[in-house]
């Protein structure tokens, strides 16, 4: 019998595998799947004086999900992100459909032109938009030069200035998805509805609008769940007034000190997180749509 | 299944390659089943057979790319179990051509050579010689992308004949390409074994294309080598029910032995009786009669001791044959070509079938049928195997 | 999706729309570049113009300091990530092995979660193992949520491709590592590098995790920005992002022609 190691498929296989697997192994079981099952652990447990962990076994801090405070930041997040989610769809389709529909050069241009700020810091980009909307911004003084308000008007540090800044930061994860889709649509079928009869309309709601869902779908992954947790658009665009859900967790590690609690917000965003994932694969998604950038 | 016996026609012919007892599991998965087969110098060997029975697996094993799990390969006499793929004097074409995308059609036909570090001037000549063989002159500083399926299929042949390899093993190597380029690529291929002398061990589920290019074929049939010989061997004697219906077309007919007298055999199946040869059944014996359009015939009145009755359906003018379907009376459609000049029979007449004795092939079943099974299970599940020992429709014969 | 017949009013719409998308993804870029020549200290309103923040910001050493740091552990993680996201995207693409599918898996979730829980998991389990929070911290975090994105990128490259590519190389006689520097590496560098740059701005870019896992010691360019946000940022700060915005606009213009044009040429 020949020894395991002089086994040609040992040498062949085995040996080149695990030189090349056992890196990433070791790297994601040690800072994303040990880290998160900690999480999950300290979410049962409590804090003492000095804000150290006490490892025993309470509910005490998915209890405090439910109070007031909390309920009334989880909704106030749930509202920016659904807001930030509908308004990206609507920005997004119809410049999805413009890029579909134009040259290739222009696509790529179109493309390159959407992508590039994404690539610079967001925050310093954020922190213009008050030079934009403050109340001696040039966006009141636009709109009291066309005349349609008389006295500026508060835009910053509101709820609708979050949402767009989430809009502002997370537009291009919508614009990619939807427009990869509507790219792929064969044009044979928009012309097979047209030709059975169906206007524009009938055409998009029967045809253009269920082909291209998954789309539509992926991309509201993209948006959604980062849009709960990005605490400095917040931060930047609500000075303050409009907290999500990423304020309060980032609040618990880095001032208040009671990470058990931080721990149990994390295990909701990652449940809510799953649900969304889980919902968009039984609907036919797959998950490499979400990982292209 | 049939052993080895013919060697091709040249005189005294020289193993190459001897695969023995070879197996090959996947997990639980039988892919190649107790295989033995010799290959000889010089000849053009197709490997035939559906895509998943295990050919391109035995081919991959030959090349290095598989181990076989038990059994062994030698090549030129030498066992190569514990070679590596670049230890082998053998090349392949692969069946999506594999050339490398990022080097030119010279570097990527040179590639071979500069492994072996051939003196770059004696690669210059050789691969100038190899562009001008597969009618590519002046392509060398192309890339693969800017090159058609059929140009792509030639650098990918010459890139592995200008190693001047014993044998060169082609997977399917013709299967991307149109019906036209396909047939002109099958005598080009063909001539340019004859020329370069090298053995070529060629895949193909395609019948016709092992027809026309081989010296031999060897069938394959879920793992198992059914029977390897002459291409007129395995098209007129079909060792088993499987290759008679696989290579061309064929009327099948699943009869019992009533008796055997004089040379012929009297047999009956649920659409009625015929003949075939007698060739030492019992009565009573389950017997595949294989009958090919061409050699089967029809009248109006029964022939005798011939009973196959039924309504032609259909006569098919195919330009240098007529095909008339008739449906028998258990529903089985028989296939008969007849020459054009023949008045084909009217549609919805009553005919009667029958052949010539000489031209119905006898496969024998019942005896074969347990030899497989029992091979093709193993002993272990030979008690699990024993109710479907009993030869039926859809079986591997 | 092309329609030649196409009314005036659609393009013109069309144009519209498209122009509007621009002028809201640009106007605050415009914003940055425009305010870092302004004369007044506060970016409240354009009063002057100057170009003394560009030398101000040379003397703002924490500004510099914090600049210098956000590339070296941009290199560094990068270069981490560059290196296992390349041999494992190699490896399963080549191999079958048990656990392929929970390593899938687990590369989706730093590119799924919230960047948020990322970073507060990744400060528990540097508390755990008592790593301080630093440079190294920060390039172990950054590596991170870098891995996926070189994998997903070198795994794209290489899906266009079966394993007959490495078989015919070996079959013409190269052994393993001749195959691996000849013919795998050279075919995947395109993904290796788009995968680099993306792995590169990515931590250029971060906030969130950088935000929780690095400690005073060790402030990134985004840390420092909203460190000024308090106080309001002066101009110096927008004459660093200017400067970096330009580099950023040149490299992505400059390797996505270079990539539309290979595209364009076939050679793919």
């Amino acid at each position: 019998m020949v020894s395991f190691f002089k086994n040609p498929n040992f040498r062949k296989k085995t040996v080149p595998l695990f030189a090349m697997i056992s890196p990433v192994t070791a790297w994601l079981f040690l800072l994303i799947a040990v880290p998160l099952i900690y999480i999950l652990i300290i979410s049962f447990c409590s804090t003492n004086e000095s804000h150290n962990i006490v490892f025993d076994f309470t509910l005490r801090n998915y209890a405090r999900l439910f109070d007031s405070t909390i309920l009334g930041i989880y909704t106030n997040s749930l509202i920016v992100a659904v807001l930030t989610t509908v308004v990206c769809v609507l920005i997004a389709y119809p410049f999805g459909y413009i890029m579909a529909s134009t040259t290739p050069f222009r696509k790529a241009l179109m493309m390159i032109f959407l992508m590039l700020p994404f690539w610079t810091n967001s925050l310093i980009r954020l922190y213009s938009w008050r030079v934009l909307l403050g109340r001696n911004g040039y966006v009141n003084d636009f709109l009291i030069y066309i005349g349609l308000i008389d006295a500026p008007i508060e835009m910053m540090f509101t709820r609708g200035a979050v949402i767009l800044g989430m809009v502002y930061t997370l537009l291009p994860f919508m614009v990619l998805p939807i427009h990869t889709v509507i790219d792929k649509l064969d044009n044979s079928l928009i012309e097979a509805s047209k030709d059975l009869g169906a206007g524009f309309w009938k055409t998009f709601r029967y045809i253009t609008l269920p082909l291209t869902a998954p789309g539509i779908f992926a991309g509201s992954i993209m948006v959604f769940i980062p849009s709960l947790g990005f605490f400095f658009v917040s931060d930047l665009m609500g000075g303050g007034n409009n907290q999500i859900i990423g304020n309060v967790i980032s609040r618990q590690f880095k001032e208040a000190y009671n990470w058990p609690f931080g721990a149990a917000l994390s295990i909701m965003l990652i449940a809510i997180t799953l649900i969304c994932v889980k919902l968009y694969t039984k609907s036919g998604g797959k998950l490499d749509e979400l990982g292209t950038v | 299944m049939e052993k080895e016996k013919e060697p091709p026609a040249t005189e005294q012919p020289k193993p190459i390659v001897e695969i023995s007892g070879v197996n090959k599991f996947y997990g639980s998965n039988h892919v190649v089943k107790d295989l033995s087969l010799v290959i000889y110098e010089k000849e053009f060997l197709s490997i035939l057979g559906p895509s998943g029975c295990g050919k391109t697996t035995l081919l991959r094993m030959i090349a290095g790319f598989e181990r076989q799990s038990t059994g062994t390969i030698i090549v030129e006499g030498e066992n190569v179990e514990n070679k590596e793929p670049f230890e082998r004097n053998i090349n392949t074409v692969f069946q999506s051509y594999a050339l490398f995308p990022h080097m030119s059609i010279y570097d990527n036909i040179a590639y071979g050579l500069r492994m072996k570090k051939v003196p770059k001037k004696e690669i210059k000549d050789r691969v100038n010689k190899a562009l001008v063989m597969v009618r590519l002159e002046g392509f060398g500083q192309r890339y693969p992308s800017q090159l058609s399926g059929g140009q792509k299929q030639r650098v990918a042949i010459a890139r592995a004949i200008i190693n001047n390899p014993r044998v060169l093993l082609l997977d399917e190597p013709l299967g991307a390409l149109d019906m036209k380029l396909r047939k002109q690529m099958q005598i080009e291929l063909k001539n340019l074994q004859r020329k370069l002398g090298i053995t070529f061990v060629y895949v193909t589920h395609d019948q016709e294309e092992a027809l026309t290019m081989s010296d031999r074929i060897a069938v394959m049939n879920v793992g198992n080598l059914d029977q390897c010989g002459k291409p007129e061997d395995v098209y007129d004697r079909p060792a088993t029910k499987f290759i008679a219906d696989f290579i061309g077309e064929t009327n099948l007919f699943e009869t019992v032995v009533e008796e055997e007298k004089g040379g012929v055999a009297y047999l009956y199946c649920e659409a009625g009786d015929m003949m075939g040869k007698s060739e030492g059944f019992d009565p009573n014996e389950i017997v595949y009669v294989s009958v090919r359009p061409e050699k089967t015939k029809c009248s109006v009145k029964p022939v005798e001791n011939f009973s196959l009755g039924g309504i032609v359906r259909e006569s098919i003018y195919l330009g240098n044959i007529v095909k008339t379907i008739i449906n028998l009376t258990n529903g089985q459609a028989i296939k008969i070509n007849t020459s054009v000049d023949q008045p084909a029979p009217p549609v919805g007449s009553i005919r009667y079938v029958y052949w010539d004795i000489k031209d119905a092939v006898m496969i024998y079943t019942h005896a074969n049928d347990i030899i497989n099974q029992i091979e093709s299970v193993g002993l272990n599940s030979f008690n699990a195997a024993i109710p479907e020992l009993l030869p039926k429709e859809g079986e591997n014969g | 999706m092309k329609n030649k017949k196409k009314f005036n009013l659609e393009t013109l719409s069309a144009r519209f729309f498209s122009a509007f998308v621009y002028v809201f993804l640009y106007a605050p870029i415009l914003i940055v570049i425009l305010f870092s020549f302004n004369t007044s200290r506060r970016n409240i309103t354009f009063e002057g113009f100057t170009v003394s923040w560009y030398g101000e910001m040379v003397r703002n050493s924490g500004l510099l300091e914090s600049f210098v740091n956000t590339l070296v552990v941009a290199s560094c993680s990068t270069a981490i990530a560059v290196v296992i996201g390349t041999l494992t995207a190699i490896a399963m693409f080549r191999y079958k092995f048990k656990g392929k599918g929970v390593i899938d898996s687990l590369l989706y979730i730093p590119v799924v979660i919230p960047e948020i829980v990322l970073g507060i998991s990744l400060l528990a389990s540097f508390a755990i193992a008592s790593v301080p929070l630093g440079r190294i911290s920060l390039v172990i975090a950054h590596a991170t949520f870098s891995i996926p994105f070189v994998v997903f990128t070198v795994r794209a490259r290489l899906s266009g491709y079966d394993r007959s590519i490495e078989e015919a190389a070996m079959d013409l006689g190269a052994n393993r590592i001749q195959v691996l520097t000849g013919i795998t590496i050279p075919i995947i560098f395109p993904g290796i590098v788009s995968g680099a740059v993306l792995a590169f701005t990515l931590s250029i870019d971060d906030f969130i995790i950088s935000f929780f896992t690095t400690g005073a010691s060790s402030i990134t360019f985004p840390l420092k920005v909203m460190e000024s946000v308090r106080s309001g940022i002066r101009p110096d700060v927008y004459a660093l992002s200017s400067i970096i915005m330009l580099a950023t606009f040149i490299i992505v213009i400059i390797s996505q022609s270079a990539a539309y044009r290979s595209k364009k040429s076939g050679k793919d």
